[in-house]
């Protein structure tokens, strides 16, 4: 037996999902321990040998692969919890991190105070050296600057020090020096410079990635060594990945030099599953929406290849490393119902949390969440929630709209629910069109996957903002990260600086491809070091092209596979690309005005091998047998008698309509009058448009 | 759509739409952000873009320049009615005059009709300061300016594109008469794509909800923003209140200060009037603020002062009342110079109705932005064998001001960006420019002390590496026009730009608001002033002293000095009992330095 494991800790629960051999699943959950996160892997895994009646060090060896996605390092910048770090950089610039670039967030409010930078300023410190900008030596770095910067960090207890010198993404001569001096000089203290971490040009883009690489860099070492350690002891020889924010997982030792390509662990598990949940039904293109709590993920997928976002910022500071391009809005089952000083109705951002929670939990919450008007509209059952693990109370929901939104805006407890339900899905609804039709592609003709515990509730109608055709609504909602995990391939982003005109007369191939086979090399070592063979690396060029003058680039895809070298006749299809894209993002393009190539982008994947989902058994079409009860749910105007489903006994072939409510354990799907539901060989929901027949709805997001 | 369900419930679609508009609006301003040729556009964000209803209300706006920006719900009245009637599918407008409703003449203005059902519908405009405009200046800064022609070309509102169809005639005329035709080209290029953009968006919005269904729902939107600022403005008592604020002086007449009168009346009907009258009169040179920009300032002083973001459509404009008067410099009469209205003169105006509104409720209020000295120049880049000319952003680093609760942010910006206006990034600047940054790093000591103490102002340290023409444009040179600090609260040290001349090795002070020449290996230097404080230096939180003390900010003197606080500089730590004997003594010569 091999059992391979997705892992994901979250910050109340860590989710496991364990497949065996055969492909069969088991979920399994343990509350998260953020003191030693590793504590609650542990956990996880001795259950799971335990069902199998074996102690872990008996089970640990069969265990193949154990695929890990973490909030470790995340929580880490959010809670302040990061190492103490330095930071050296070129005399006369010591501010970049503090003044951001100059921009405060809201402009007409004054009451708002500028964030306090991870570095402090007496632990920034400036040394004399110089770089021109096209790379040549205007000043020689001062060891005795280092040496000084040294011993200030060592007095001052720093464990991880960020070095960003000017222009070192053109020459990074100065900052390896700095780098193998201070590593010298502070043994045991994690150095991370900016031309490793990020080498593009932007000092404050590239100088703050770094930072955040440095500061979680130790607490991500202890924690892969302390893990490491803990299975290594249990006898587990197999493979432990570690997810990156971009999509692809990457081993222990990567993750520890590049610790900052953890930040967005967790959610980027999700991209790849809609990926994979896509696959099954042969659609390419997918935007996952996953809501919690607290917060509505959204994710654009096209053509299998989630989108990619540089423009992150974490807590005010930017993260320039290339990540899944999750938009994440304040919209929740917490998100809090209210009447706002101008008298306008609105929903969240500012949200209940977990504590005091909605108003229907009764755990000290008064105002009316978004869980609330859920409950009076009569979608979550109050005795059924969680599995029946909790129970919920209606009084205190319809207090809570009574007192804050009722006698405000003189509506009914259903209009007041109904208007929540409502606000909240549009705002949703707005989550998805920013991550879709303002990068130039139509929601009409993507494929939902939606996840967390409360996203099935609300996926119906948010899928008719959008008029999207399609909803899946996976059998394991609750793991949905967990599954992108263990489904992940190994994956690295590699950028080159190369700078010439893309035009007949002036692209100089031979230098392109020279670049191109340097990012390659450097790609197939880290993956051969991974243990990926060749067979396995498929390899992705993007170019970054500007028209000549312009300051940003929009990355194009180089028409171009593997090993192979571009050759001159696909620079006019290069060409057009840009235009085409131009036009959809910004509303014209310059056909025949030069192109300037800033920048080569390679990534890198090793792929591993897919464990193979199960198959479930055909269980007909009538899905009466499952019907548990029927109740009253709000739709639209109208209270609807809808009949409520036991979800764990339907499978695959099962088909239902709307008006319907199917109960999982861990969430509710929500069908509305025009909606109907089909569960695919996998037993995952289907939702599609009554009147459609499943082939046309797929025809229209294939 | 269940659209019966979105009319009974009139109040939830209003919401969505609202939050639509807003992204529609960065949408616009990110085109033109994302894809122009000038680092004015791209790196700085000089920009601003509006979207407006057909009777021309505007809806939401994006404040990059917040100054910019607050002009756009004026400037496109003047385009509409410029051409009413006579409005088509298709068209493009551009604008420029500032008589006509514009702020300055760099500022271009370029504007879509957005119809639907072959009637207009929504309006968009894409905003931003070009690179040349004509004229004799700088990118359109000419200290020597006597009038509006001497600014720039001026273009009454124009078509652009005719019925889908490109004006050619009018295209190449503006391209003939600018001496960087192809950035400026490239900017009109970036604006039309943006308003496209915004058209794109705001078709698929009535697509989807239908016409009707957005229109009605604008009045609910505009009505509540209204309710909500004649909320707060009515939490102030009702009366008359006077500031007064000067500028260094006219460039003409030196060392002569002209002044900024504004009586801000506090209606007892959530209004505010605002009275510009007593102002001096205007002068021969580019320091008049135009009425379009004088309205523009004006309403972004009273909103600034209200708590909390206000949003910016028609419902926030329709309590603030301006009154001014034609032939002062805040509402001169053509054919005035004015390009120097969106920077002192916006700083000047500000600071006046801020003074006057402090006095209604200190704890509102912000102590002034620092004022700006601005370097601009031009020549001939070596390295890429271009013409340049640049405004140097990085002459914007000042700190922001102090207020109760909040010290200033440090390179928050002048008045006029307010933490929009995106700082240089120095190695972009580097490539583009023959230059070497030497320093653009915060240099505390110079900003104004208060409780809450101004925003820390940027050393800036440029070496160029080719000769150039350059103009130092602005103001907060003189001790009248640096920012008055509020309620106890010092001013900052004022504004002293200076060159490093590398054949003589002296500095020298640049005098302000005049040409001057750069020989290769010159260096401009300039510490960029904080901003003003708020509140008595000596109530100031010890602790905030000393961490000020910790980031080298400020030093254990000047701790002890101007804020009564004692440092056991060994210690790194707050002497209470010395502190507590310092603070009972008062401060040795008043506060402040």
């Amino acid at each position: 037996m091999a059992y391979k494991i997705g892992i994901d800790v979250g910050g109340t629960f860590t989710d496991f999902l364990l497949m065996e051999d055969d492909g069969s699943l088991e979920v399994y959950k343990a509350s998260s321990t953020p003191q030693d996160p590793s504590v609650a892997v542990l956990n996880g895994l001795t259950q799971m040998a335990e069902a199998r009646n074996i102690n872990l060090d008996q089970f640990l060896p069969q265990v193949s692969l154990v695929a890990h996605g973490t909030t470790i390092t995340t929580n880490a910048v959010l809670t302040g919890n990061v190492a103490r770090t330095g930071l050296v950089t070129t005399e006369g610039h010591r501010d970049w991190l503090q003044t951001r670039r100059g921009l405060k967030p809201s402009c007409y409010d004054p009451k708002e105070g500028p964030p306090e930078p991870l570095v402090p300023r007496k632990l920034r410190r400036p040394v004399t050296e110089r770089v021109a900008h096209d790379g040549t030596e205007l000043i020689p770095l001062s060891v005795g600057d280092i040496l000084d910067a040294a011993r200030i960090f060592k007095k001052e207890g720093v464990e991880a020090v960020a070095v960003c010198f000017l222009h070192s993404f053109v020459n990074p001569e100065h900052e390896r020096e700095a780098k193998n001096l201070l590593e010298k000089e502070l043994p045991n203290v994690y150095v991370s410079t900016s031309s490793d971490v990020l080498p593009q040009v932007r000092v404050y883009e590239r100088g703050s990635t770094t930072v955040f690489n440095a500061a979680v860099g130790p607490v991500l070492r202890s924690y892969i060594g302390n893990l490491l350690g803990k299975l290594e002891t249990n006898g587990f020889q197999g493979i432990l990945l570690i997810m990156q924010s971009n999509g692809g997982m990457m081993s222990p030792q990567v993750a520890m030099d590049f610790a900052v390509n953890t930040l967005l662990s967790g959610p980027a598990g999700g991209a790849t599953s809609g990926v994979y949940f896509g696959d099954i039904h042969d659609c390419k293109n997918v935007i996952t929406m996953d809501m919690g709590g607290t917060s509505f993920d959204v994710c654009l997928i096209r053509e299998r290849e989630p989108e990619i976002s540089t423009e992150l910022d974490v807590a005010l500071f930017r993260m320039a490393a290339p990540s899944i391009g999750i938009h994440t809005v304040g919209a929740g089952g917490g998100s809090i119902a209210h009447v706002d000083h101008d008298g306008m109705f609105r929903v969240g951002p500012k949200s209940a949390g977990a504590f005091p929670g909605p108003a229907c939990y009764g755990t000290g919450g008064t105002e009316p969440a978004v869980t609330d008007a859920d409950l009076l509209l009569g979608y979550l059952d109050p005795n059924y929630f969680l599995g029946g693990a909790m129970s919920v109370s209606p009084e205190l929901a319809r207090e809570a709209f009574d007192t804050h939104v009722c006698n405000k805006l003189s509506l009914s407890e259903e209009e007041a629910a109904w208007g929540t339900y409502k606000i909240v899905n549009s705002n949703m609804a707005q989550a998805v069109r920013v991550t879709s039709i303002n990068k130039g592609y139509d929601p009409r003709s993507a494929f939902l996957v939606t996840a967390g515990g409360a996203g099935p509730v609300h996926a119906c109608a948010i899928a008719d903002e959008l008029e999207a055709p399609m909803i899946l609504v996976p059998k394991i909602s609750s793991v949905f990260c967990a599954t992108g995990m263990l489904i992940s391939d190994i994956k690295h982003d590699f950028v080159r600086v190369v700078h010439m005109i893309l035009d007949p007369k002036n692209m100089d191939v031979p230098a392109f491809n020279a670049r191109v086979q340097d990012m390659r090399k450097e790609a197939l070592d880290v993956l051969s070091r991974e243990g990926i063979s060749p067979e396995k690396i498929q390899l992705n060029y993007w170019a970054d092209i500007r028209y000549e003058g312009q300051f940003n680039e929009i990355a194009t895809p180089v028409p171009m596979k593997n090993g192979s070298r571009f050759a001159f006749g696909m620079l006019s299809q290069l060409n057009e690309n840009f235009n085409k894209r131009h036009d959809a993002l910004f509303g014209y393009s310059l056909p025949g005005f030069t192109q300037e190539l800033m920048s080569l982008r390679l990534t890198a994947v090793g792929v591993v091998d897919k464990p193979r989902f199960q198959e479930t058994g055909f269980m007909g079409e009538d899905a009466s047998a499952s019907i548990k009860t029927t109740r009253n749910m709000y739709w639209d105007g109208e209270w609807l008698t809808t009949e409520v489903y036991d979800g764990p006994s339907m499978g695959r072939g099962n088909t239902l309509v709307g008006p319907a409510i199917i109960e999982e354990p861990t969430t509710t799907i929500v069908v509305p009058p025009n909606w109907q539901v089909t569960c695919d060989r996998f037993s995952n929901y289907v939702l599609n448009h009554v009147g459609m027949s499943l082939e046309e709805s797929f025809a229209r997001v294939r | 759509m269940p659209d019966s369900t979105v009319k009974t419930v009139d109040p939830i679609l209003a919401a969505v739409l609202d939050s639509r508009f807003s992204a529609i609006v960065d949408l616009v301003a990110g085109a033109m952000m994302r894809t122009s040729m000038s680092p004015i556009f791209a790196e700085a964000r000089d920009i601003a873009a509006a979207i407006f209803d057909k009777d021309l209300r505007l809806i939401a706006q994006r404040d990059w320049l917040p100054v910019l920006a607050s002009n756009c719900s004026v400037a496109i009245k003047e385009i509409a009615e410029y051409w009413e009637g006579e409005v088509e599918e298709g068209d493009v407008f551009i604008h420029n005059d500032a008589f006509g409703r514009n702020s300055h003449q760099p500022d271009v203005n370029v504007a879509k009709p957005v119809f639907h059902d072959g009637q207009i519908a929504f309006w968009v405009m894409a905003k931003g300061h070009h690179a040349d405009i004509g004229g004799k200046g700088i990118c359109g800064y000419d200290p020597n300016a006597s009038t509006c022609w001497d600014d720039g070309l001026v273009l009454k509102p124009a078509k652009l594109y005719q019925a889908g169809k490109i004006n050619r005639s009018l295209w190449d005329f503006i391209k003939s008469n600018t001496k960087l035709p192809v950035l400026g080209e490239a900017d009109l290029n970036c604006q039309i794509g943006a308003c496209v953009t915004g058209e794109r968006a705001l078709v698929a919005l009535m697509d989807q909800y239908g016409h009707q269904a957005v229109e009605a729902s604008l009045d609910t939107i505009m009505d509540a923003t209204e309710r909500g600022l004649r909320a707060k403005i009515s939490e102030l008592t009702p009366g008359v209140y006077y500031g007064e604020k000067a500028i260094d002086d006219d460039v003409v007449n030196r060392g002569i200060p002209v002044t900024v009168r504004a009586k801000v009346t506090v209606m007892g009907d959530g209004e505010i009037e605002i009275d510009l009258s007593d102002s001096d009169p205007q002068v021969p040179s580019y320091m008049n603020s135009t009425w379009g920009n004088t309205y523009s300032v004006s309403t972004m002083a009273v909103l600034y002062f209200m708590p909390g973001d206000t949003k910016r459509n028609a419902g926030a404009l329709r309590p603030i009342k301006l009154i001014t008067k034609k032939g002062t410099f805040v509402d001169p009469e053509f054919p005035a110079a004015c390009s120097m209205c969106t920077c002192s003169m916006t700083e000047t105006i500000f600071e006046a109705i801020t003074l006057a509104l402090a006095q209604t409720k200190p704890e509102w209020a912000t102590a002034a932005h620092g004022k700006m000295s601005l370097h601009i120049s031009t020549g001939f880049n070596p390295n890429n064998e271009r013409p340049f000319a640049t405004i140097d952003f990085a002459t914007c680093a000042n700190g922001s001001g102090g207020t109760e609760g909040y010290d200033g942010w440090p390179m928050g910006g002048p008045t006029h960006c307010m933490g929009q206006l995106r700082s240089p990034d120095p190695e972009i600047m580097e490539i583009v420019l023959p230059v070497i940054i030497w320093q653009l790093e915060l240099t505390g000591g110079r900003e104004g002390a208060g409780k809450y103490r101004g925003g820390v102002g940027a050393n800036y340290r440029v070496e160029y590496t080719a000769d150039a023409t350059a103009v130092e444009c602005g103001q907060g040179h003189a001790d009248w026009a640096v920012p008055t600090g509020l309620f106890g609260g010092t001013s900052p040290i004022p504004n002293a730009p200076r060159v490093l001349r590398k054949d003589t090795g002296e500095r020298v002070r640049i005098p302000v608001n005049t040409f001057w020449d750069i020989k290769a290996g010159d260096i401009y230097e300039q510490d960029m002033q904080g901003g003003a404080g708020w509140g008595n230096p000596f109530e100031r939180n010890p602790e905030s002293v000393l961490k000020d003390f910790l980031d080298e900010f400020l030093t254990a003197d000047d701790a002890r000095q101007i804020y009564g606080v004692v440092i056991d500089e060994a210690a790194q730590s707050i002497d209470w009992t010395a502190t507590h004997a310092a603070r009972a003594a008062g401060p040795e010569k008043g506060p402040g330095r």
